[in-house]
């Protein structure tokens, strides 16, 4: 047996079968933690997942709707908040899923900066030079370039109808957002894709949004393994060009076991049964407390129709 | 071969298939497989055991000769959607990485997948949901999503969708890969009494511990594609000169154990 091994380390080369001084490496560390930023990112994936799963299982005020009377609810408010210009009315549309949000057991803090910290600030940010006197007249509240300077007759600035155009504009995607996270954290996905399909959404449709949600974190647990055995392969700094090389290839890698996937998934649903046509089982009641939430939320926007002429 | 007075439920009459031609996975194939029986397709990796199965399974069609299932010759041309149900109403199939079967968002709606495609009433698909997570002792599971299971786990879900169907046929495709030992004796229990219940269970494996324990007959594949040897699954194993020379046993592999 000893003399079979060493046959078997005959073929393997002298400098393998060496300890390691590990003397020859020379590499300065990397200040762009390029890869660990890429892996905290596909992590955080999963983090949103398990943090959307924490609050749908409550048995909280929002969690024990029925999803299609939720469902259409949010979405009538978000419908509301894109038709209505008066701003108080928009200013109660954004605090109306913060007191939802209390109501279903959500860390406030948490939400509000999922909701409004990236994307509406973002939106306002952008959203400036497009409201400039240059585009939106009206009096001068605060001036940035007086009249005459740079070839500008009336100057450059902000007039309260600007500010209150790009305010809308931010409220607008804050409420949206609102709306479409208390709905995704106080639901879980499999009642938004049930309801879906109750309110006769066509069920290939549905199925599509299914395996998306499914398989993003299949491939999201692909690319993690990806990043982590480079991560291990990575002594010191890398050149910027050899990480976007990197994520090229990544992404090529991906996009082509996506599709073997893809492929293998539709095999596997033809093998129980699936033709094209699929079945949903889910079935919902009505009950006493979606009748309350209702006539509740009838009244709220009733309220703010009014308000639109009164404010 | 081994032949005994039972119905013929496959029968492979000198097929090919190549994904790409120039290399053929299966060439001038031809088998047959009766009804109860069970049978290790064995063979070292990339033999066309896989394909094989997925033929069996009418997922894919050979290019050439003929093939029978169930009495009826199968061709891509006559697989029709009503032709398709049926005829996947009566075989399960098991893949070898279960992450490829389990596409629904919870466990329940997974099981009930197969049952609500092949038209069974909503009260008898939550019966069957019941008792095959009972059986299979995923009752807690039901309301959870597959991703975030073990690989131990996603396998026993895996086999309830597809038993939850009550097949005729079940084919396995490495039944026994991504398990512990506890869940690998689980599975074999099962399918003993599954084969004892008169199943017909085809297996692809190329662990050759697993081979005696779930099947009595073995279809063997060398590195050409070609069918070695198909014999009784003891005699089988006593011929190490042939398992050496289809890699299925390698002499400095167990030196090194």
């Amino acid at each position: 047996m000893t003399e079979q091994r060493n046959n078997i380390y005959s073929d393997i080369p002298a400098w393998l079968l060496e300890k390691n001084l590990y003397n020859d490496m020379e590499a300065s560390a990397s200040k762009t933690h390029f890869i660990r930023k890429t892996l905290k990112h596909i992590s955080e994936v999963f983090e949103n997942e398990l943090f959307c799963e924490k609050f749908a299982g409550k048995p909280l005020f929002l969690q024990s709707i029925d999803p299609r009377v939720k469902l259409l609810t949010l979405i009538f408010y978000m419908v509301l908040s894109s038709f209505t210009s008066n701003i108080v009315v928009l200013l109660i549309l954004a605090v109306i899923p913060l007191l939802y949000a209390k109501l279903s057991g959500l860390e406030l803090k948490d939400y509000i900066r999922r909701s409004w910290l990236y994307i509406p600030v973002l939106v306002l940010v952008f959203s400036i030079p497009g409201v400039t006197s240059l585009f939106v007249k009206g009096s001068p509240l605060v001036t940035v370039l007086r009249p005459g300077v740079m070839g500008l007759q009336s100057g450059l600035y902000f007039s309260m109808n600007g500010i209150e155009v790009a305010l809308r504009i931010a409220l607008r995607a804050g409420i949206s957002l609102s709306f479409g996270f208390l709905l995704l954290l106080t639901t879980r996905w499999s009642k938004i894709t049930s309801a879906l399909a109750l309110m006769h959404v066509p069920l290939l449709f549905i199925s599509v949004l299914n395996m998306a949600y499914r398989y993003i974190f299949v491939i999201s647990a692909m690319a993690c393994d990806m990043m982590e055995a480079r991560y291990l392969r990575t002594v010191g700094k890398l050149d910027t060009s050899d990480n976007r090389r990197f994520m090229g290839h990544s992404v090529a890698h991906m996009f082509i076991k996506s599709h073997y996937l893809s492929e293998e998934i539709y095999d596997a649903m033809r093998c129980r049964g699936f033709t094209g046509r699929p079945v949903s089982c889910d079935k919902f009641k009505v009950k006493g407390t979606d009748i309350f939430f209702i006539i509740n939320n009838v009244i709220i926007v009733l309220i703010l129709i009014a308000g639109e002429h009164l404010f | 071969m081994i032949t005994e007075q039972k119905n013929t439920l496959f029968k492979l009459d000198s097929i090919a298939f190549a994904y790409s031609e120039k290399e053929p996975v299966l060439n001038d194939l031809s088998l047959e497989i009766f009804e109860g029986e069970r049978i290790s397709i064995l063979g070292a990796n990339g033999c066309g055991k896989t394909t094989l199965l997925k033929i069996l399974s009418g997922l894919i069609f050979p290019q050439s000769g003929e093939f029978t299932a169930f009495g009826d010759k199968i061709e891509q041309k006559n697989f029709s959607d009503k032709f398709s149900k049926v005829y996947h109403r009566k075989i399960g199939f098991i893949f070898q990485d279960s992450d490829i079967q389990l596409f629904c968002s919870t466990v329940y709606e997974e099981l009930a997948f197969g049952p609500l495609q092949f038209g069974l009433s909503q009260e008898l698909v939550k019966q069957r949901i019941n008792e095959t997570a009972q059986m299979l002792d995923i009752e807690h599971l039901l309301e959870k999503t597959p991703y975030k299971l073990s690989s131990g786990e996603k396998k026993k879900v895996a086999i309830a969708s597809v038993l939850i169907l009550n097949p005729d046929v079940l084919i396995l495709d490495e039944p026994t890969s991504s398990l512990d030992p506890r869940s690998q004796s689980w599975l074999l229990r099962l399918l003993h009494t599954l084969g004892d219940a008169g199943k017909t269970l085809i297996f692809a494996t190329h662990n050759l511990n697993l081979v005696p324990e779930v099947s009595d007959r073995a279809v063997l594949f060398d590195e050409d594609h070609n069918i070695a040897a198909d014999m009784l699954v003891m005699e089988l194993l006593k011929d190490e000169e042939l398992l050496k020379r289809v890699n299925l046993v390698d002499d400095n592999y167990h030196a090194c154990l």
